[in-house]
């Protein structure tokens, strides 16, 4: 086994066996994986730890607050709010007060962080999407941007072993484009949702079952989904996927695994052979700088607050950084394409209101269905679609547009009853290729509370996205119409220049590339440094292009197979 | 939680400390809020206020208005927490339209005949896309807020 191989004895050794920075997706599937092996892990966390049943809110109604939703100070009303509302778990926003990061001039970027046990994974939307070998090997076809090192053979292994730990709901539909998985049953479509599906079917948009990390049978002691669809305000059951209940939870019990939380990574540090030692930490509590040892680092930070990481770790073997020797630490930085257009449907007036059964989010989602026409399209990489209707939780704000111009009076309330699940939303989620004008880097002036510099990021879609999202609006707009329907917006508050701000999506991924030659990438295809031995990098960092897919499943999936491959380097004295 | 989505909870197999939670939320609807007091107008503004919401959303067939949610309480409430500018707004208001009811009819809002105060609100709620007047833009912050606070109290929620 390779507990003998690994620290004995005590649970807190003086040196750990793997030191994990980040409790997220990828330092989540990493922890419980090795933990599983018997390692000792030690597991930094800048936030806090998290209680789910003081945190959740899922089963609440506006109305058993005097604020209605609005947050204590009527927060929502003043823009200063958590986003996405007060029900919503979020821990972090697009502003950390403490944490501050800048943009370079002429760009826009926006990033949204989440501190606290579970990263993002506490409320994100469970999209789950396998990236294809069309898109690992995209630049075969079209010869633009860069080829993984690794195709569908190595990643569908552990796509299995993710999707059945993780559960995953989905249906088996045979789309090259849209890997079929190990699969849940998903849960039947709403009645709006089978409106647009027969309207796909004439447009020649094929709309399936959604893929969503949220089980609808029971497994490793999870509860099956209720269906109370309010997923994205944190699951009391864990029946939907997150890193805090699903991987840390259960792996703190083997007694393998400690947990530091409100603890701030600020470098890794290495001996001076060059292999890295342990991480130099700073305890938010006391504000002490401390350090924590191991044979092994693995940083999953998030992508971006990774390579934060690494180039912060300078020293005088590593002058640029730790790992930097390519110069691609913070380089291809790449969020997904976004645009939505919203619509409202007569026919679906006066519906009688139902229940309506099921997850959080749409039951039906539509793959990238344009794979043989690009050469006719003009921009060479697709999209998937995203959409939203049907009776939705009120909230304060939500009835505004229903009642307007209905004046005052009964008519309101015949009103809103008669437009109440009539309105429609769709959105486009895209590939971006990766460009020279896009990157993060360390400011040089700019340091957060805790004294750590910040990043500075540079941010610009090429013509090959401004090309995607205007197919998108003219397939919205055609779908709207199609369904009887009226156009009532293109783009949200992220969109008005036509195309989602840099980061809004929150689908970042690429700055510390994996790749076969090191003068051209950070990582090997085992998300192993290639210049330090026993460092590792397991979020979006590693990601080689940013296909239309929802990264965090394939984070999951590349954590898991780096986590093995670890584990069996150890085995064998390789790091 | 509807009765129906809490005994749903508990047939799907919910772990029992699970149900403990949904069962502690379920006690939580019972205790809704109640026994608030007034944080920034007075009674008096607040029966008026009271009135003006229930004009907005009456009490019908279907279900009760605005009054039976104790809208005004709300609307109370997210005024108390805005800025001083937006409290102007609401006190000008209120009196714009005491005064507008004196004016033409003689008699405070309140003690004005229905079909009277159906006048007011008819002139007030004229210009609801492109408001001008001092009382036209108080329809509209009034009218907002009462729909936030109807459509998430209890009865907005389970009975419009
Ligand atoms: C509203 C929303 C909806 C989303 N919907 C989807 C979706 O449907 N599908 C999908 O695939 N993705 C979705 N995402 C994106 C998804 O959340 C991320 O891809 C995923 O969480 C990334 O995992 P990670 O482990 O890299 O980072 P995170 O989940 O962000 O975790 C990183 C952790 O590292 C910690 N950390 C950061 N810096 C330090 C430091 N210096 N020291 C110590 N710890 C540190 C953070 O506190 C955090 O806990 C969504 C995100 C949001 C916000």
């Amino acid at each position: 086994m390779l507990n003998a191989l690994m620290t004995q004895g005590s649970s807190k050794p003086d040196v750990f066996d793997v030191v994990v920075v980040g409790a997220g997706a990828g330092g989540g599937t990493m922890s419980r994986v090795m933990a599983g092996k018997g390692a000792k892990v030690a597991l930094l966390e800048a936030g806090p730890k998290l209680v789910p049943e003081e945190e959740f809110k899922e089963h609440d109604w506006p109305y058993h607050y005097d604020h209605r939703g609005a947050g204590p100070g009527g927060a929502g009303y003043f823009g200063r709010g958590k986003p996405f509302g007060f029900m919503r778990t979020t821990s972090g926003g697009w502003e950390l007060p403490d944490e501050p990061y800048t943009v370079g001039a002429g760009s826009e970027f926006v990033w949204f962080r989440s501190r606290i046990v579970g990263g993002r994974t506490n409320h994100y939307g469970r999209m789950s999407f396998r990236l294809s070998e069309w898109d690992l090997k995209a630049r075969d076809r079209d010869g633009v941007g860069p080829n993984w090192p690794i195709g569908y053979a190595d990643l569908a292994p552990y796509y299995d072993k993710a999707e059945k730990f993780i559960g995953v709901t989905g249906t088996h539909e045979g789309i090259p484009s849209a890997p079929d998985g190990v699969f849940h049953e998903p849960p039947p479509p709403k009645a709006h949702e089978l409106l647009v599906q027969a309207t796909g079917k004439k447009l020649g948009i094929p709309f399936i079952a959604n893929r969503r990390a949220v089980i609808t049978r029971s497994i490793n002691g999870r509860a099956a989904c209720h269906y109370c669809g309010q997923c994205g305000r944190g699951c009391l059951t864990a029946s939907a996927y997150s890193a805090s209940q699903v991987d840390i939870f259960p792996a703190l019990k083997t007694g393998n695994l400690t947990l530091l939380t409100d603890a701030m990574a600020r470098e890794v540090l290495t001996n001076a052979s060059g292999k890295a030692e342990g991480v130099l930490y700073i305890d938010r509590n006391t504000r002490q700088v401390k350090r924590v040892l191991g044979k092994a680092v693995v940083l999953a930070a998030s992508t971006c607050e990774s390579a934060r990481i690494l180039l912060n770790s300078k020293s005088k073997l590593f002058p640029n950084g730790l790992a930097n020797g390519s110069g691609m630490v913070g380089r291809n930085l790449m969020d997904t394409v976004g645009l939505s257009v919203s619509g409202y449907v007569p026919a679906l007036e006066g519906m009688p209101v139902y229940n309506t059964d099921g997850f959080g989010g749409s039951h039906l989602y539509a793959p990238w269905w344009g794979y043989n026409d690009h050469a006719k399209l003009g921009f060479p990489r697709g999209y998937h679609i995203e959409f939203g209707g049907g009776f939705r939780m009120p909230g304060v704000h939500s009835g505004h547009n229903a009642a307007r111009r209905a004046g005052y009076g009964k008519r309101i309330k015949e009103w809103m009853r008669q437009e109440y699940g009539a309105r429609v939303g769709f959105a486009g989620r895209g590939e971006m290729i990766p460009n020279r004008f896009s990157y993060c880097e360390i400011d040089p002036a700019i340091v957060d509370d805790w004294g750590i510099p910040v990043l500075r990021f540079h941010f610009k879609f090429s013509d090959y996205e401004w090309k995607q999202a205007r197919h998108m609006e003219e397939t919205f707009k055609g779908i709207i119409e199609s369904l009887g329907g009226r156009v009532t917006g293109v783009g949200n508050a992220w969109e008005k220049s036509g195309i989602s701000t840099g980061g809004s999506i929150i689908h970042e991924v690429g700055t510390a590339r994996m790749g076969t030659d090191p003068r051209s990438s950070v990582l090997n295809p085992y998300c192993q440094a290639h210049e330090v031995k026993n460092l590792f990098v397991t979020d979006g960092s590693c990601f080689v292009t940013n296909p239309d897919k929802n990264p965090t499943l394939t984070i999951n999936a590349l954590s898991w197979r780096a986590a093995d491959y670890l584990a069996e380097a150890m085995r064998k004295g390789d790091v | 939680m509807k009765r129906r989505t809490a005994l749903k909870l508990v047939a799907a197999g919910v772990a029992a400390e699970r149900v403990q939670i949904a069962g502690r939320q379920l006690f939580a609807l019972a205790q809704a809020p109640s026994g608030y007091k007034l944080r920034f107008f007075n009674d008096e503004q607040n029966l008026l206020l009271d009135r003006l919401t229930e004009l907005i959303i009456p009490a019908d067939d279907h279900s009760p208005g605005a009054h039976a949610a104790k809208v005004s309480l709300f609307i109370d409430l997210m005024v108390s927490y805005s800025k001083p500018d937006v409290q102007d707004q609401w006190t000008h208001g209120l009196r714009a339209l005491e005064n507008e009811s004196r004016e033409r009819f003689r008699k405070p809002f309140l003690e004005c005949v229905a079909a009277w105060q159906d006048q007011i609100m008819q002139t007030i709620s004229r210009n609801e896309d492109h408001p001008t007047t001092e009382l036209e833009k108080f329809f509209r912050i009034l009218k907002s807020r009462t729909i936030d606070g109807y459509y998430t109290s209890e009865s907005g929620f389970t009975r419009s």
